[in-house]
């Protein structure tokens, strides 16, 4: 006999977990699964960063909505560490104050610092080539695995179920059931759970799990290889998050362990879901660093990883109802979901079980025209 | 820097390995090791190895490394980084710290990898057709109150002092275990003129071999079964140790405690096999208690879930010198086969060679391992095999 849920949510990922928590939180019985643990996909893997400094209203209002969660969240590390964006070129100033004010007119507290203001917030910085940067106080950081733990808890407390390590093989569409078929990794049993809703929050496997339905249309998502790396713990040295474009890459010092922490893009995109980390990114990201932070040459590399970045063809998350009804996505984050997460899925809940989100999604639905680019992507 | 093959850990299973490599006509085979001196384990044992006869039976574990180097290239001198003419390079003061591809799955124009090695003022990085990893084994830790006082070693340390660098860890020793490594250091430590005040052992009987056991005996070491370590006690560091019986069910029985003067406390409770960099490397690992821990998955020829990594000695399963010394040999010889063998065209017999070096050092595991202490290993190798097929 299969159990019997309101909702499934598959894949225990930032969006999936927020989602299942704000629907349990609206009343609906939810099942969270997740073919490996929680958080083993790109949520794991991220860097933990949360800004608010985006190119359009909808996504500025969205990460600012998200920061007011992560505000009340208890036990996550939240910290107002900053994001500094650093202008390293007359023509960097002007694209980010264009930016700034879009930001300044959504209600975000963010300006342009002069080159003393930034040499006295990150006092080791070569200042060589700075000319000042952007900076916004109340953006910050968190630590992705304890948000995933306030999230899981919650759901728990609510009354809400998460199968680990279960994989969603199988979902049949049955008038106004779905069936999913759920194989334990281990012990390759599997079992069957009904419900009138599946939210398919995969990350980097959305169309995989999307290809699960029959009958529904490709995702406009596909995933991008992203590396990270993280060094032994130091003294505080600096708060914000600094983003850099000449070398590119971007870093901040964790507050709870006092690791620096960073990636780069790749110039060439890596598509596809590789683990494998490559050498030539621990030495490449570590020179760029050390070209803007001498001074952290003594500072040794703990380990390096490979996570992936979900891309949609405008930088901007998917989310909404698909053409079938009942099931629902969530994903295509671009790389910022964890700070997206908590709003994106709030408002998906809210979508969900009300039919009326506590902000404008409109801009992040299917249907939405896609050639818009996020600028700071 | 490039190599043809790789050798991580300059023990008995790496030195082996790059011998048998070299022997069958590997041109470039490099050993890192993070030590000053090549060897592993062997420098510290200054007692005669168990083994079978034509296996270095009764010969000094410091003589078979100087037995085994001197094979690699007469008089060595174990200087930093060395170019040596037959092929073999010798890196010391460097540690492995990290093994990845050349590119990115999907990329087959190398199946190489890069390995990054640590030396004490740069990262260098190798590129390599084949690795093998003989990172021998690290010694286990136990939980007690007090456990990171000064003067509680593990018992490499407290032989590396003694043996390799002649100095004393302090006057009167508890040791905690009773295998084979806490017998012999027990005795090596009282050879050197250090008290042992005695050794406790968790088991209801001793773990090494008699030989061992009646040696320390004769020298009026008490041997308390049963008991295990509850708390080390001292200010700035040991100055004595809380030992405790336990009962059938390895609890302690409260009442038992005794305290035991001593300033240094010396742990010899088992080893597990040194896999991080398989781990990282993104080798299958498996657990198998009987080879001490998580090994990385390999076959017959010791090759690993992935097809340019093999394994040997301790880093495959915990074992001894002389199964090290052979699984070394396969190893060499499988990457031997796999790098010339697959070359079409190639006029050589080295894959044939290779292949009967393989074959015989097998059969010869075999045969060392059919007797009681080998049962073990057999039964974890089987485990593993299973394990994944
Ligand atoms: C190196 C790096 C740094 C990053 N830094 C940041 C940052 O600083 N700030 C930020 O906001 N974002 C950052 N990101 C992006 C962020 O990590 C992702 O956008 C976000 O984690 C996506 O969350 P998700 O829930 O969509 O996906 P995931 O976390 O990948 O969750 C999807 C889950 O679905 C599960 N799943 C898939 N298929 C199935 C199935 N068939 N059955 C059951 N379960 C399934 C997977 O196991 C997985 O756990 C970074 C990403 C990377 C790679
Ligand atoms: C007290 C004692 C007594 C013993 N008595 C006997 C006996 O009588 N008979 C017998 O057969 N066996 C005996 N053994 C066991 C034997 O010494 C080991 O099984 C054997 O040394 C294992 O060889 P190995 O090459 O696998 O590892 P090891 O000898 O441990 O060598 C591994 C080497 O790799 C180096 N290394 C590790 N990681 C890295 C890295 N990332 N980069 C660079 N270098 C690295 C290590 O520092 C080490 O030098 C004894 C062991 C001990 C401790």
């Amino acid at each position: 006999m299969a159990k019997v849920y309101d909702s499934i949510v598959i894949g225990g990922g930032i969006l999936g977990c927020a989602t299942a928590y704000e629907m349990a939180k609206l009343g609906s019985k939810v099942l969270l699964v997740d073919k490996g643990y929680i958080g083993s996909g790109s949520t794991g893997r991220c860097i933990g960063g949360i800004r608010q400094q985006f190119s359009t209203p909808a996504t500025i209002r969205l990460a600012m909505e998200s920061v007011s969660i992560f505000e009340q969240m208890e036990g996550i590390e939240w910290y107002p560490s900053g994001y500094l964006f650093l202008a390293q070129s007359e023509q960097e100033k002007i694209k980010y104050l264009e930016v700034m004010k879009i930001q300044q007119e959504m209600g975000l507290e963010v300006e342009f610092i002069e080159k003393k203001d930034v040499l006295s917030l990150v006092p080791m910085l070569n200042g060589d080539r700075v000319i000042g940067g952007t900076y916004c106080k109340r953006d910050g950081q968190a630590n992705p695995f304890l948000v995933l733990k306030f999230y899981v808890d919650g759901i728990k407390k609510l009354g809400g179920k998460i199968l680990t390590y279960s994989e969603a093989i199988k979902i049949c569409n049955e008038g106004n059931f779905f069936t999913t078929t759920l194989r334990d990794i281990n012990s390759h049993k599997t079992a069957e759970f009904k419900s009138s809703i599946v939210v398919n929050a995969g990350g980097p496997w959305l169309n995989e799990v999307n290809s699960l339905i029959k009958g529904n249309q490709q995702l406009p998502v596909i995933s991008e290889c992203h590396e990270a790396l993280i060094t032994e713990p130091t003294f505080p040295l600096f708060d914000p998050m600094l983003v850099s474009y000449s070398p590119s890459c971007y870093f901040q010092q964790l507050r709870g362990t006092g690791q620096i922490i960073g990636c780069y893009t790749p110039e060439q995109p890596i598509k596809g879901i590789d683990h494998n980390s490559t050498y030539n990114f621990a030495s490449e990201f570590s020179s760029r660093v050390l070209k803007l932070i001498p001074g952290l040459a003594d500072l040794r590399v703990l380990r390096s990883w490979t996570g992936w970045y979900e891309m949609t063809p405008d930088g901007n998350p998917i989310m909404g109802e698909t053409n079938i009804k009942g099931y629902w996505v969530i994903g295509g984050a671009s790389g910022h979901g964890f700070m997206f997460g908590p709003a994106l899925g709030k408002c998906l809940a809210e979508l969900i079980c009300t039919g009326k989100a506590c902000i404008s999604v409109k801009d992040f639905l299917l249907t939405r025209n896609f050639e818009e680019k996020e600028k700071f992507s | 820097m490039e190599t043809d093959v790789l050798v991580i850990g300059g023990g008995p299973a790496g030195l082996s390995a790059a011998i048998t490599a070299r022997e069958l006509g590997i041109q470039q085979v490099l050993v890192v090791d993070e030590n000053p001196l090549p060897g592993g384990q062997l420098i510290k044992q200054t007692h005669k190895f168990f083994g079978s006869r034509h296996h270095f039976c009764g010969v000094r574990g410091i003589d078979i490394a100087v037995l085994l180097l001197s094979r690699l290239k007469q008089g060595l001198q174990p200087t930093q980084c060395e170019a040596r003419d037959n092929g073999i390079e010798i890196l010391l003061n460097a540690s492995a710290v990290g093994i990845y591809d050349y590119s990115r799955s999907g990329d087959l124009s190398h199946n190489g990898k890069i390995v990054s090695i640590a030396t004490e003022s740069e990262l260098i990085q190798v590129h390599c057709k084949r690795i093998i990893v003989s990172t021998g084994a690290q010694e286990n830790m136990l939980n007690f109150s007090n456990n990171d006082l000064p003067g509680i070693y593990g018992a490499g340390a407290v032989q590396t002092l003694v043996n390799v660098y002649g100095v004393p860890p302090g006057k009167k020793v508890l040791m905690v275990g009773s295998g084979n490594i806490g017998l012999i250091v027990s005795y090596q430590l009282m050879q050197a003129g250090i008290q042992v005040v005695g050794i406790i052992e968790a088991l209801n009987k001793i773990g090494g071999y008699l030989v061992h056991a009646a040696k320390v005996r004769r020298l009026g070491i008490p041997i308390y079964i049963s008991h295990t370590i509850k708390e080390a006690i001292g200010e700035k560091y040991v100055e004595a140790a809380v030992i405790v019986e336990l009962n059938a069910q390895w609890n302690e029985i409260s009442g038992t405690e005794q305290k035991i003067e001593c300033d240094v406390i010396c742990l010899a409770c088992g080893l597990s096999p040194s896999t991080e960099l398989l781990h990282q490397a993104g080798c299958k690992m498996v657990y198998t208690p009987e080879m001490g821990g998580y090994v990385a998955w390999h076959n017959e020829r010791l090759q690993t879930s992935i097809d340019s990594i093999y394994v040997a000695g301790d880093s495959s399963g915990i074992e001894e010198a002389v199964t090290a010394i052979l699984e070394g040999r396969i190893a060499g010889a499988s990457c031997v086969y796999d790098i010339l063998g697959s070359r079409a065209g190639r006029v050589t017999d080295s894959p044939l060679q290779a292949e009967t070096i393989i074959q015989q050092s097998i059969d010869e595991l075999h045969q060392f391992r059919s007797g009681p202490f080998g049962e073990k290993t057999v039964k974890g190798k089987k485990k593993m095999t299973n394990l994944l097929s």
